[in-house]
Parts: C-alpha cells; structure tokens; sequence
C-alpha cells in the first residue's frame, strides 16, 4: 500500500471490514499498537471482539459488559487481530487479504449458523 | 445537572397539577366517562339491530362496557367528593349498568326485538 | 417512462406502508375526544417524516452506507450503544403494539381473543421473513396496505366541514382536558416519526444500490408518499370526529374503535376496519423486526440481507427472530394493545432526540452527503418538530401516567 496519512480514530475505527470475496468480516473494534523498548510505537493490528467493545464502554459498566462477552465469545482466542499487512485498502470500507469463512472473525456467525438457524428446516 | 433539574421540575408541575384536580372537575370527568361508555352501548345495540356487526364482537363490546362501568364505580367509591355527588354518580352507573346488562342479554337470546325494546327504553329514561 | 413508473412504485410504496397501528390509534382517539383540533399534530408529524425519509435516502445515495452503520462509524462504538439500546427497547414495544394491532384484527373477525393468535401471527411473519426476499416484503405489504384508502373514501362520504378540517392543520389551544390533548398531540407525533421506518428505509436503498442519481427520484417519492399517508391519518380522524364524537363516546378501549366504517358501510365496513388493521399491522410488524436486525447487523458489521438463504445471515436472522418472539410473548401476556400503542407512542416521542439529533449531524457532514448536504431549511424544520415533541412528552407523559 502506498504512503498514506491516515487518520485512525476518524478512518479506521468503527469501519467496516471487507474481505477477499467483498463480504463484510465485522468492524474494527480496536487497533493495538506496541511499544518497542528504543522505537517508536507502531500500529500492528485491528482488533474484533466483544471484550475489545466491552472496553470501550465507560468505567461503571466494563466489568458486567467483559462478563457478557466473555460468556457470549465462542472463538478460541477473544479477541480476534488482523496484522495491518493484511491491510489492502483503506477508504469507504478497509478492504482485508483474508477469507472471512475460513478466518475467526465470522466464528459467531458460524456457531450461530450451527447450532441454531442451520437446525431450522428450510435454511 | 441542569438538565435534570429541569426534568425534576417537569415532573413536579404535573403532580400538581394532577393533584389539583377540584371535585368538580372529577365528577364531571366521571360522567363523561360513564357517558362514553353509555353511548358505546348505545351504538352497539343500533348496529347489532342492523345487522352490521357480528353478535359475538356485540357481546365481548358489552363486556368491555361492563368492566369500564364496574371500574369507574370502583374508583368513584374511593374518590374525596362529598356523599350526595357520589351517590347520584353511583345511581347514574348503576342505571348504565342494567341499561348494558340488559342489551347484552337480549343479544345473547339473538332477540332483535327485545333489543329495540331496551334501546328504546335507555331514550325514554335518558333525555340529556 | 421507467422513471415515471419508479416514482409511482416510491409513491405507492410509502402510502401503502404509512398506516399501521399508532396512527390508527391515536387518530383515532384524537378525533373521537377533540373533533378536528388535532389534525395540526398529524401535520407537523408527517412534515417532520417527509423531510427525515427524504435525508434517510439521500444519506444511502450518496454514501453509500446505512444509518445504523454511518452512525457507528462517525460517532463511535461508545457513543452508538446508546442509540442501539434505546432503539431496541423502544422496538419491541413497537413491534408488540402492532403484532397486537394484528391479532386485535383477527379477534373481530373470528371472536378468538387476541392473545392466543399472538403464536400464529408471529409465526406468519418469521415464516415471510424466513423464506421472502426483499422486494417481495416491500411491494406485497405497500400493495396490501392500500387497503387502508378506505378510510379516505369513508371520510369523504361523510361530508365533514372541510374548511374546519383546513382550519386546524395549525395549531390550536385545548378547550377541555389540557392534559390529555397534550399527551394525544405528541402520541400522534410518534406515530408518525418512527425512527424504525428511517432505518428501513436506508437498508432498502442500500439493498437496491441507489446512487446520487437517485435523489432526485426519492424527494419526489418521500414527499408524495408521505403525504398520501399523512392524509390518510387524517382521514382516520375526521371519521372518528364525525363518529364518535357527537355522541361523547371517548376511545379507551380497542373494541369502541373497530364499529368506525359500519355508518358508511354498514357492515362491510366492519370486515374492512378489521382487514385495514390486519394488513396495514402485519406489514409493520415485518418492517420493525427487520429494523432493528438491521440496526443490530450494521452496527455489528454482519452480514445483513434479505436476499440469501437464512443460514448465510445466521446472525441477521436470529435477531429478527428474537425481536418477533420478544414482541409476541408482550402479546401473549395479554397487554392491552391500545394503552401499548399510546404508550410506545409518546415513549417514541420522548427518544426521539437519540435518533435524529445524530442523523442530523450525520446529514451535514461533507464526508457522508458530499455536496448533497442538508439545507438549513430542513435543518431547522426537523430540529423545531423534534424539539417540540420531545419537550410535550417529557411533560406529559408523567402526567398521564400519574392521572391515568
């Protein structure tokens, strides 16, 4: 990707994520950045999750909304991140180098889809 | 804060304001609502004649009717007013009671004429 | 020629959909305690929905986003819960008004009481939901509920005084009974600005691929058709003021509402006030469930159309089948659904604020709307009635509560 300021509360957070086939993957609940000991801090990943929400939200209510998401999480590892490599485009939507079916970010999805809807005949 | 201040206000002007309701006021709210419900029995009686409503929506429009007069004699009971206003408004939905009773019975009998009858006497008794 | 038959598939479409429960309701309370004097707060009411419609399809024309999603992403996940939370609570209540507006309908056509039709008439509709796409759902229920004309032609063959009608598009002072036509006034007014129908109606302009060259075609549309409905609710009221009125029966209870087209059409006019009912609630229920999946589906970032199979919008689809099963067991309860509607009306009008004030701000941001951005004409018109019926409703909604 070429050299682009981008502003990442305004333009990265909240928005929607496309992957490889055009589907969208969820939205960007967060973005890590780490901190090398002599080096300046870096943006390494996108973050999805509802324990990454639950943050977010103000002091009083994060200890009931970690709950909450932690008990709702069905993937192995919550939350889920995205190496901004994998970045291929970011405007209107951040479009990502991924398959969203074969990737975490749809795990509820998928679960849903299993153990619920999928049991229902005619889906 | 402000803004809850303001809210806090809001909601004191309506207690009083409801509380300050003078027993005139009630007791005419009261025999408006008896009226309603009078005249809905009026209405139904007239389109159950006419055939232009089902019998089984007459009777549960009756029965709605009854519970409302039942509920309104209920609150008039507990209702601050001097004794000889509570009585006539007792009195009054006392009649509107007998008055739905009785067309509710004519209707569950299928009796047209029994049911003109009783429309017929409510008119008489009831020229306001 | 293609364009002309858009607009009047827009046209039809809006009035079509326009009627449902809260409208009946409240018009018809109004007209049957106030005569006409309230015919300015179905005025305002629909004015308001005109100008909001009109941005909802600009907003996805030009953006190319929906309102759940631009909201989300211009203000935030923290900021956004708000909205969604409210949005939901208030959409079960709505949704449980008219899934009862429904089975009311079905009550006086077969005199099973209303509740134990709450499972089938739900049913009905996750099964359309389940197997309908779109298109159908939007055109089958707008065709359906042109029904709800009736009510234009009873009310015009009763030959009210329509200089009188004229007179009281503006506002006017209560002569009696102040309270309780301020609480009627602003229940009108969250009949008609239901922020269910802005987020439907920017789903279904996403879902159709609208582009800048659509606004033009959706002021036409919005404006037309929101009229249309507009006037249909006031046909609502003018029968009802020349009903029941006259003879000082006040409507408190669903079963008054339903004798209402018998003087002018004897009784046809019984079946038809039941069909009106039923088809215009039915439509509505279809469009509040999938509301509020889309609010869920977009501020979530899920996959959210009406066009693939159930298993391929797992998550989409159980949200609208937990609202339904939300808003069937309200139902199923018994709550009366006359003193929900009123409820959830001026509940409506009280949270308004939560939706609009955002949408506004979202409808003057460059980055959304480009050069499409709202004029400070329709600005002010949406701030002044938002404004408006949200300061009636803090005021009287606990005085009715407290005097009811």
């Amino acid at each position: 990707m070429a050299d682009v300021n981008i502003a990442l509360i305004r333009d990265v957070l909240d928005l929607l994520l496309i992957d490889r086939d055009g589907e969208p993957m969820g939205r960007v609940d967060g973005i890590v950045m780490t901190w090398q000991p002599d080096a300046p801090p870096r943006v390494t990943h996108l973050e999805m999750g509802g324990v990454t929400l639950a943050q977010r939200l103000p002091r009083p209510l994060r200890p009931a909304m970690l709950w909450l998401a932690r008990a709702l999480s069905t993937r192995a590892r919550d939350p889920y991140r995205i190496p901004v490599e994998r970045i291929v485009h970011v405007g209107r939507h951040i479009q990502i180098d991924l398959d969203a079916s074969r990737s975490p970010a749809r795990a509820s999805e998928h679960w849903v889809r299993d153990h619920i809807i999928g049991r229902i005949p005619g889906s | 804060m402000r803004v809850k201040g303001c809210v806090h206000g809001a909601v004191l002007l309506s207690l009083a304001a409801c509380g300050g309701k003078s027993p005139a006021e009630r007791i005419a709210e009261h025999d408006l609502e008896r009226t309603s419900w009078e005249q809905t029995t009026q209405l139904v009686g007239e389109k159950w004649i006419a055939s232009q409503i089902p019998t089984a929506y007459a009777h549960r429009t009756l029965v709605t009717a009854l519970q409302e007069l039942a509920a309104q004699n209920r609150a008039i009971g507990s209702e601050s007013i001097d004794d000889s206003s509570r009585a006539r408004l007792q009195l009054v939905l006392a009649r509107s009671k007998k008055f739905t009773e009785r067309l509710d019975s004519a209707i569950a009998d299928d009796d047209s004429s029994a049911a003109v009858s009783v429309l017929e006497r409510a008119v008489r008794r009831g020229a306001k | 020629m293609k364009r002309l038959l858009e607009i009047s598939l827009g046209v039809v479409t809006s009035i079509g959909g326009f009627l449902e429960v809260g409208s009946l309701a409240t018009s018809a309370q109004a007209g049957a305690a106030f005569g006409f004097q309230l015919i300015w707060a179905i005025v305002l009411g629909t004015l308001c929905l005109i100008f909001l419609i009109e941005m909802s399809g600009r907003l996805a024309a030009v953006s190319k986003k929906t309102l759940a999603g631009a909201m989300r992403e211009r203000f935030g996940y923290p900021f956004f819960v708000i909205p969604l939370v409210a949005m939901t609570v208030l959409g079960v209540l709505v949704l449980a008004s008219e899934l009862g507006g429904l089975c009311l309908a079905l009550q006086l056509v077969t005199g099973v009481s209303f509740p134990w039709w709450a499972p089938i008439a739900l049913f009905g509709a996750w099964l359309l939901l389940w197997k309908a796409t779109f298109g159908v759902i939007e055109q089958g229920a707008s065709l359906l509920g042109l029904i709800t004309i009736v009510f234009a032609v009873a009310a015009w063959k009763l030959h009210p005084d329509w200089s009188a009608v004229a007179r009281h598009a503006l506002p006017s002072a209560p002569t009696h009974e102040k309270a309780r036509y301020w609480f009627i006034a602003v229940s009108i007014m969250g009949a008609s600005i239901a922020p269910y129908l802005l987020y439907f109606y920017s789903s279904g302009a996403v879902e159709d691929k609208w582009t800048e060259s659509d606004v033009p075609i959706n002021r036409v549309t919005a404006t037309i058709g929101m009229s249309f409905g507009g006037l249909l609710s006031i046909a609502v009221l003018i029968v009802s003021a020349l009903v029941f009125l006259p003879r000082g029966i006040r409507i408190d209870r669903f079963d008054q509402v339903a004798m209402m087209l018998t003087p002018v059409f004897g009784r046809t006019g019984f079946y038809l006030f039941a069909a009106a009912l039923g088809v215009a609630c039915f439509g509505a229920v279809l469009e509040v469930a999938l509301s509020m999946a889309y609010m869920m589906a977009q501020g979530f970032g899920w996959r959210w159309t009406e066009d693939a199979r159930p298993r391929d919008v797992a998550r989409f689809t159980l949200a609208y089948t937990a609202t339904l099963v939300a808003g069937g067991i309200i139902v199923m309860i018994g709550v009366d659904p006359l003193a929900l509607t009123i409820l959830s009306m001026a509940l409506t009008a009280a949270l308004l604020p939560i939706a609009i004030v955002p949408f506004l701000l979202l409808m003057n941001d460059p980055r959304y709307v480009g050069t499409h951005r709202n004029g400070w004409f329709g600005n002010i018109v949406v701030c002044g009635i938002v404004g408006i019926a949200f300061v009636i409703a803090i005021v009287s909604i606990p005085l009715e509560l407290l005097g009811g």
